[in-house]
């Protein structure tokens, strides 16, 4: 039959292409590769398999990946067809395309019993506390014996072994590493300050003064008073982001809003005395109108609303997407410069960048426990660790997406220059940059950032500006239910008060601070504290 | 008195086609409104997925602690009591004064324009009404506040000031985007009128406003009360998406309800016991008061759901 034909020559193309793969990376990087395959030829079974094949007959394994409600996997990402062509594994797409919910399509597949080969998830708490009770395998021993590259990676970085574990000290999930150092910067419009003849802030009464000026001295010159100095497209991480000016931390993270790790003691940002300076200052700056009157309502569009209206004169967000303004506007608003500068020195004389990006993600991938290949399920997750596995995963198929230049891949000109789709879109079109376990290689986003944004990451790490993000501790079910308990009773309680207090509503002063500090504790901070620091310091051991 | 089995099975002989209609709608029922009812034991339960339904361990009454001993429960469920109270008082007789308005409009075309613009906002997503909202209401450049400059009154920051999130809410998402479409229902019960009652009136001396008084506003009062008595039913139940996109913090004091509480402790995903809990609290409330809506209905007007 022709169908059978094309499966022996289609079988025979890919031990070649193995083979020929295998070759290619031994010339290019031998140490690694010869690690690896010192590692391979101790099993007894893969003796005769060149290159990354797992197995000698192609093999199918299932899979269900549907996450952020869009991403589903699709058996003819050719991303993925290599990576069959190289170890001889094919995948098969279990999630229903026409689903759009994919945490409850993830609850509906568990409870209906059948569970495939792999299984990916975009929340790994859930899938700790469903691979404790039973649903998914311990990898600790099959990563031990049969996966040298994952092995290697978890040995080289510790913080991400930490977190991958469970509660129970044991792995059930390998999560997907993304890579690069930077998240936030501040950003000012350097035209408006070279303007009114001003220095770039260095000092929080520096700060002051800037934003002042933007207000009072019309630096868009159209005669009237629309200036809005400082504004953030997040709704309440504007504010947050504000606090470590007066050296008040945690406020910056989103997920964790408050905690912070002060020489290993678990700390509340919101619960210490500094907070109450912070919040008045805040609250002199909005009232004078330097913060953003909307600040509040304003939302995800604030920076495209406030920069293209050319009233916007600082922000704190995300460099590369920050930076691009530039290239936005530049025809638009004659001399428009939006430049990133070093934060401001605290109130205790601190250059401190609060945001980091998170060397960990909860989304990633497991295997079942009543898979009939465990083995060739961890293989294949280890080749995407591997240093082919990897540079497919981040830069695509070598000819089509990328060029190798000295020996680093370079992306082609028609993916860099594709004006209809960015690059990270073309490459998850394709089954590349999608959330299983990988490490990312900031390489790949870096061909693509703009230059003013790259100058400022540059600043902002050669100067070691960005401060250790509180690591990503992990609960038993019970402490997570009274976490989320405790936690949603405090966070309600301070981000009311924090909108109160900045819009004016109520007073800050002594009296209306000693309150509020006695409402925490009745609210249960103290034990919200507590449990924190024993997830924590299990956590660090 | 009971009728004796030959005769069932006559009727049943005799009237088989209706009954083979009937199938479907029991069908229906079954599937969906009974048979789920059997998952309701999560609420008792520490749910998981994997373990299922069945193999999940009891926990008596520990979901719904969780839930009542919040530090909040009070003021949630107030605030949701008085927003579906508000949403009865001003928001319900909306649709019913603007059916009768319409049903006074000779003009054809006009009737239908009216009732077309009036309906159309029920179409719009509650993630569109809700930016409408917040644009419309901005401080620096809202339509409302740069009209109130214009009166010489001062700005306001409406979005985050609680005593205005009621009015904001209701005003938006029941009356405006509501009200047009509720008044198809009772323009249906107008049109079902005896002209010959308005005929009999007329040449009895009635004006309009008496027509209206003693022959409209009856006719449709049963189907007032049955809409009234479903209402109350899910009072619980208020448009919890809807508050999410349009609250803050700052707004928490009035805008904070049982769901959305829920949704915030990030409870809802995965957590289905709780939310079965939530919804059974809920559903249990809303049948309580549904009994003693019906029962006042009944007493009121002599109609009612029984």
């Amino acid at each position: 039959m022709g169908n059978k034909k094309w499966m022996k020559t289609s079988a025979l193309t890919m031990v070649a292409v193995g083979m020929l793969l295998a070759g290619c990376s031994g010339g290019n990087n031998a140490p690694q590769n010869s690690g690896n395959q010192s590692n391979a030829s101790k099993e007894p079974d893969a003796e005769q398999l060149a290159g990354h094949l797992i197995t000698k007959e192609p093999l199918e394994l299932t899979l269900h990946m549907h996450f952020a409600d869009r991403f589903i996997y699709d058996d003819n990402w050719p991303i993925f067809k290599e990576a069959e062509k190289m170890t001889n594994i094919k995948l098969k797409g279990t999630a229903s395309k026409s689903a759009t919910n994919s945490a409850e399509l993830f609850n509906t597949m568990m409870a209906s019993g059948k569970v495939p080969d792999l299984v990916h998830h975009q929340n790994k708490e859930q899938y700790d506390s469903l691979g404790m009770e039973g649903a998914f395998l311990e990898l600790d021993e099959l990563i031990e014996e049969h996966a040298p590259n994952i092995k290697k990676f978890l040995s080289e970085h510790p913080d991400s072994a930490k977190y991958m574990k469970a509660s129970n000290g044991k792995t059930y999930f390998l999560n997907f590493t993304p890579d690069g150092p930077a998240a936030k910067g501040w950003f000012v419009r350097q035209d408006w300050l070279d303007k009114l003849n001003l220095e770039q802030p260095k000092t929080v009464d520096e700060l002051y003064a800037v934003l002042k000026a933007f207000k009072e001295k019309d630096p868009n010159g159209n005669g009237a008073n629309d200036e809005v100095p400082f504004f953030s497209r997040d709704k309440l991480s504007g504010i947050y982001d504000l606090l470590i000016q007066w050296g008040v931390q945690g406020g910056a993270d989103a997920a964790k809003r408050g905690f912070y790790a002060d020489n290993g003691v678990v700390k509340y940002g919101m619960y210490e005395q500094g907070y109450k300076t912070a919040i008045e200052n805040i609250a002199k700056w909005y009232k004078e109108g330097l913060i953003d009157k909307e600040i509040f309502t304003r939302g995800p569009k604030a920076r495209d609303i406030l920069l293209g209206d050319n009233v916007g004169g600082m922000t704190h967000d995300w460099f590369a997407s920050t930076a691009n303004f530039n290239d936005i506007l530049a025809p638009k608003i004659a001399g428009f410069f939006l430049n990133p500068i070093a934060p401001p020195a605290n109130t205790e004389g601190k250059i401190l960048e609060e945001s980091s990006r998170k060397g960990t993600h909860a989304s990633g991938w497991g295997i079942s426990a009543e898979t009939k290949h465990p083995v060739e399920a961890i293989k294949y997750m280890d080749f995407w660790f591997s240093e082919d596995g990897r540079r497919l995963m981040n830069f695509g198929i070598e000819g089509k997406h990328y060029d190798l230049v000295d020996g680093k891949p370079k992306f082609k000109d028609s993916v860099l220059k594709n004006t209809e789709k960015t690059v990270i879109q073309q490459l998850q079109e394709e089954g590349g940059q999608i959330e299983l376990a990988f490490h990312q290689d900031y390489a790949y986003e870096e061909q693509w950032t703009n230059p003013i944004a790259l100058k400022g990451i540059k600043d902002y790490v050669s100067n070691g500006y960005i401060m250790e993000a509180y690591p990503p501790v992990s609960y038993t079910d019970e402490e997570r239910n009274r976490f989320e308990e405790l936690n949603s009773a405090v966070l309600t309680f301070v981000e009311e008060k924090l909108q109160k207090w900045v819009l004016g509503a109520e007073p800050i002063n002594d009296e209306t601070f000693s309150k509020y500090i006695k409402q925490l504790e009745d609210l249960g901070i103290k034990e919200l504290l507590e449990l924190e620091q024993g997830a924590y310091d299990r956590y660090m051991k | 008195m009971l009728p004796n089995l030959k005769q069932i099975k006559a009727n049943l002989i005799k009237d088989r086609y209706l009954y083979l209609l009937l199938i479907p709608f029991l069908a229906w029922y079954i599937i969906f409104a009974y048979k789920p009812m059997y998952g309701l034991q999560i609420a008792f339960k520490d749910f998981s997925v994997y373990k299922g339904i069945a193999a999940s361990p009891w926990v008596g009454l520990e979901n719904f602690e969780t839930f009542f001993r919040s530090p909040y429960f009070l003021r949630l469920l107030k605030n949701t009591l008085l927003l579906s109270l508000y949403q009865l008082l001003f928001a319900f007789p909306v649709p019913i004064i603007l059916a009768l308005l319409l049903n006074e409009i000779k003009n054809g075309i006009f009737k239908k324009t009216v009732q077309t613009f009036t309906y159309l906002p029920h179409f719009i997503s509650v993630v569109v009404v809700a930016g409408i909202v917040t644009n419309f209401l901005a401080p620096s450049n809202g339509i409302i506040n740069i009209l109130i400059e214009m009166m010489g009154g001062e700005k306001k920051y409406f979005l985050t000031d609680p005593d205005w999130f009621r009015t904001i809410f209701i005003g938006s998402m029941d009356i405006w985007k509501e009200a047009g479409f509720g008044t198809i229902i009772y323009i249906a019960a107008l049109s079902g009128v005896n002209p010959a009652l308005y005929e009999a009136a007329v040449i009895d001396g009635a004006n309009r406003w008496k027509q209206t008084w003693h022959i409209t506003l009856p006719a449709i009062i049963p189907t007032i009360a049955i809409m009234l008595v479903m209402k109350v039913g899910s009072m619980l139940e208020v448009g919890y998406e809807a508050i999410i996109l349009l609250y803050q913090p700052a707004t928490y004091e009035t805008a904070d309800v049982i769901n959305t509480y829920v949704y915030r402790a990030g409870l809802q995903e995965g957590r289905y016991d709780l939310a079965t809990a939530v919804g059974l609290f809920n559903a249990v409330v809303g049948f309580l008061l549904v009994i003693f809506a019906n029962k006042m209905s009944k007493k009121l007007t002599q109609t009612g759901l029984w």
